[in-house]
């Protein structure tokens, strides 16, 4: 027995007890409110206030309308109303919230909800807490249906620990940073231990993070609400704003034509949660507060969330959250292109650029942000281009002239070599949201997409779009690739009819439009991977543990199994020439891929010399072979051919593809090579795998030795090799292999010919005939393919042409002579 | 330990908690009133340019123009400073009269149960 779970045992065993024997539910500060509960008048005093209150008001109208009757009326139901108001206010604040009392007693912990349900008997428990209304949201954005899980949790017998699942549940809570165990934390923690949840999110793959994402969801949505509407509390004050603070400062009539005022739209439209990017927020506002130059600009990809930050610091500046310089301040974006188009030459532009500057500076409460503002500080003006550095450049320095730039990476390289400007911002590098922020920013929006499309999201769906954006679309950033996949998966479930957006919709969406099978197999696929071997071996002969290797390569992809961090497999295929390197590549290419042509074949011989490089990857001014054709079909099989002939630095880019599965191209965008199998060939180290076959050298011993020959011989290098998955050794074909490559050429013609209605027999003896003329180690089956064309298709060409074959006929070829023998 | 006894949890309710809730509220909203009249921000700038409107003297423009300028900054001070003035009286009344609104809540909820069962005793005897 392991001594350490032993040790554990018995420490949980005695909490256990010290648990169980401290419990007291009956003692406890919340049994009040439990016991309370059972009385009509305080479960339901909310609806006998509402009730008497409306009676008064009607008995009141009625004796100021009609006549003095229901006097005595006015005043029961007014005493009713204050008796309910003061019930409701005292059992939902002050019961059901106790202090707690007596911290050894677990019981003191449960919050109103976990007490009412509780019992001994955990399936009892679960059954009573599952009936809560929030249970019924949580568990119908799963995808379970609650009644079925009540009925199983109260038909079965018993089998789990009641203490457990309180420790279990206490300790849940401690974790969020909670003191009391609510009904969420027993149930995030039931969703993973207990006999019977815990298969049941099993079998829906659901684990505890995804019920604890899922509460959370409810829990901001409800509190969003409930703080709505009490208008005293103190956020909601204050969205009241104030008077006068702008008194002081100056009017900007200029700028207020040209520009959009985020602090007012926000006001009368409700700032929206700040979800991410807190560092990125508090590094702008630390910039913006300082003295001296104090401007910023926001690097970061198109998508990412930049213009959010702004939006943040709105809010922060208008709760006056923010740091002392920058509250209560105005968060305005100046719209240049449309400035841009109402005027009439650059002077003007620049005439109006100026006075509103100085409107800014004079007004001493604008925080002013540009979008895109590389495109008007690129330092050179020419047809098409404008460019406003010299304006700005005079303003920047100016401490009451906060202005805020958003750009991408390249954009920001142009302003920082734009000398005027360059040295006047701040960089705050904004990087894509983590997979978490995305759910929540994704469970914010799907209200308005339920709302727009009246359709249902489920949390899988949401959890499966994060999953699949990240995985098959590496090159967009997080939120915006995320959020443009659920727009169309919701479009997608309104063209087909489908109540509730599920994880398939997503992979199905995902499939189409990037091409790569994504979720469960169907049959034929699954057909097709299993037998796979014997599929490909229908077109090649020999070879086994290459055509292994890359069978299995597959089969773990498909079954998601490997990292997704490198390529699928790479394979670097080594020796003589025509013993079937590229014809495994095409026979993968014909089982799995279908053709042929979904192969992507580059011939590393015309890379020979370092110009080369722009071919294979692109530049700025066009896009390359290999990274164009990977973008246009990322689930690909690539094949170098003749690696060895490709000049040294050109094999270096590959390092990269195969070490991290991606590569920048010319273009400055990254290509993702993660769902391609790449296969290299090369014949180096002929002459030395042919002398080696005589001496009958076991395969093993001869890849050490090839290795080592490529090190020696600098034509390969040890980094290189090592980041194949695997390096397989291709042997030279004996008689026999040939044979059976023969049979398939022969078999190929025969089809040919049976499809013009002519039976062509194969013989044994013209099969042998064609191996003892094409035999040749150096040159493989090429040989016999040459011997085939020069023997066999010559003699049939010739009998078609002349008419001496037709249709009908049946043909086969002497063994010695080639001589066309026709049996009818 | 046994919990508190239910009456005495709601005299605990009713005497403290609720009290010092209506407080704390008031006290919120008190605080809100002053920051929405922005009493202490326009103490601090009574006589500031009204809207930063102000203008500049030129040396070559003369004593007249100067005189002239003069006159109007003062005037754009004192409009701001009367308008200044005036909204922070608006405040403080404001203020005082939310004050005594949270005082006359207060007594209001104290007497509540009294006045539940004067209002039950009349609609019986009437």
């Amino acid at each position: 027995m392991d001594s350490n779970s032993f040790y554990y045992d018995i420490i949980f065993y005695f909490r256990n007890m010290a648990i169980k024997e401290q419990f007291n539910l009956v003692n406890s500060s919340i049994y009040s409110a439990v016991k309370m509960n059972r009385f009509v008048v305080f479960r339901k005093a909310r609806l006998l206030k509402t009730i008497s209150l409306l009676l008064f008001l009607i008995f009141l109208f009625y004796f100021l309308i009609v006549d003095d009757n229901f006097v005595s009326l006015i005043f029961l139901s007014f005493s009713l109303f204050l008796l309910f108001f003061q019930i409701e206010y005292f059992f939902n604040v002050k019961l059901k919230y106790p202090k707690i009392v007596d911290n050894g007693n677990i019981a003191e912990l449960f919050s109103f909800d976990v007490a009412r349900s509780f019992s001994t008997n955990t399936c009892q428990f679960l059954y009573n807490l599952l009936e809560d209304s929030d249970f019924v949201f949580v568990f119908s954005r799963l995808g379970i249906d609650i009644r079925e899980v009540r009925a199983l949790l109260k038909t079965t017998k018993d089998n789990d620990d009641i203490w457990k699942l309180l420790e279990g549940s206490l300790n849940e809570s401690k974790n969020r940073g909670g003191v009391k165990i609510k009904k969420n934390d027993v149930l995030v923690f039931a969703s993973e231990n207990h006999f019977i949840l815990k298969e049941v999110f099993k079998n829906y793959d659901i684990d505890s993070e995804d019920v604890r994402n899922v509460f959370n969801w409810i829990y901001r949505m409800r509190k969003r609400a409930e703080n709505q509407s009490k208008f005293w509390k103190w956020e909601n004050l204050v969205k009241k704003g104030s008077l006068a603070k702008d008194w002081a400062s100056g009017y900007t009539i200029m700028l207020d034509k040209f520009s959009i005022n985020w602090t007012d739209y926000f006001k009368r439209n409700d700032f929206p949660d700040i979800i991410g990017h807190a560092k990125q927020i508090e590094e702008t506002e630390r910039i913006l507060a300082k003295g001296g130059i104090n401007n910023v600009l926001l690097v970061g990809d198109a998508g990412v969330g930049r213009i959010c930050i702004m939006r943040a610091l709105a809010k922060k500046s208008f709760y006056a959250e923010s740091l002392v310089g920058l509250n209560h301040k105005r968060v305005v974006e100046l719209d240049l292109p449309f400035l841009i188009a109402k005027v009439e030459n650059g002077e003007e532009l620049e005439n109006v650029l100026d006075h509103i500057f100085q409107e800014v500076v004079n007004s001493n409460n604008t925080i002013l942000f540009i979008n895109d503002i590389h495109n008007f500080l690129s330092g050179e003006s020419k047809p098409g281009k404008v460019d406003v550095s010299g304006v700005l450049a005079s303003y920047l320095p100016f401490d009451s002239f906060p202005i805020v730039g958003i750009t991408d990476y390249k954009g920001y390289r142009t302003i920082s070599n734009n000398s005027s400007v360059g040295s006047y911002f701040e960089k705050v590098d904004v990087p894509e949201l983590s997979q978490k922020d995305t759910i929540m920013f994704l469970q914010r929006q799907s209200i308005n997409m339920e709302f727009k499309y009246k359709k249902i999201i489920s949390y899988q769906a949401i959890k499966e779009i994060v999953i699949c954006s990240d995985r098959y679309i590496p090159e967009e950033p997080f939120p915006k690739k995320a959020l443009d996949l659920l727009d169309e998966a919701m479009m997608y479930i309104s063209q087909i009819n489908e109540k509730t957006l599920l994880p398939e919709h997503i992979r199905k969406i995902v499939s189409r439009k990037m091409n790569i099978p994504v979720g469960a197999m169907d049959t034929q696929e699954k057909d097709i991977l299993v037998n796979l071997e014997s599929l490909i071996h229908q077109r090649l002969i020999n070879q086994d543990s290459a055509v292994k290797e890359i069978s299995s390569a597959l089969r773990r992809s498909r079954s998601d199994i490997s990292s997704h961090d490198k390529p699928i497999g790479s394979f670097l295929f080594i020796g003589p020439t025509g013993v079937g390197k590229t014809q495994t590549a095409k026979a993968l290419a014909e089982v799995y891929f279908k053709d042929v042509r979904n192969m992507i074949r580059i011939d590393m011989s015309e890379f020979q010399t370092l110009n080369d490089i722009e071919r294979l990857i692109g530049s700025t001014k066009s896009e390359g072979l290999l990274t164009s054709q990977v973008k246009q079909k990322p689930f690909s099989l690539i094949l170098l051919d003749e690696l060895e002939k490709a000049h040294k630095d050109i094999l270096n880019l590959f390092l990269q593809v195969l070490d991290e599965g991606s590569i920048t191209d010319g273009m400055g965008q990254r290509v993702d090579f993660k769902n391609c199998i790449i296969i290299a060939t090369s014949n180096a180290g002929s002459n030395l795998i042919l002398e080696r076959a005589k001496d009958n050298v076991s395969s093993e011993s001869l890849k050490l030795e090839l290795l080592n020959y490529f090190f020696k011989e600098s034509i390969f290098k040890p980094e290189f090799i090592n980041r194949f998955s695997s390096v397989v050794l291709f042997e030279p074909l004996s008689k026999e292999h040939l044979l059976d490559i023969t049979q398939l050429i022969l078999e190929r013609i025969k089809k040919n010919l049976s499809d013009k209605g002519i039976d062509f027999k194969i013989t044994n003896e013209l099969k042998q005939e064609i191996v003892n003329i094409g035999y040749n180690p150096s040159f493989g089956a090429r040989e016999i393919n040459r011997v085939v064309q020069d023997k066999v298709e010559n003699a049939l060409a010739d009998g078609l042409i002349s008419g001496k074959i037709k249709k009908g006929s049946v043909v086969r070829i002497e063994g010695s002579s080639f001589d066309l023998v026709l049996t009818n | 330990m046994k919990s508190k006894s239910i009456i005495i949890n709601w005299f605990e309710w009713y005497l403290v908690d609720a009290p010092f809730f209506i407080i704390k509220t008031f006290k919120d909203i008190l605080v809100f009133n002053f920051n929405f009249f922005s009493i202490g921000f326009l103490f601090k700038t009574m006589f500031c340019y009204w809207h930063n409107y102000n203008w500049f003297h030129e040396r070559s423009s003369g004593p007249l123009n100067y005189i002239n300028i003069l006159f109007g900054n003062f005037v754009s001070r004192v409009l701001g400073g009367f308008v200044r003035f005036l909204t922070i009286i608006i405040g403080v009344v404001s203020g005082f009269s939310l004050f005594l609104l949270g005082g006359l809540v207060i007594v209001a909820w104290i007497l509540i149960p009294f006045i539940m069962i004067l209002s039950f005793i009349l609609g019986i005897w009437q």
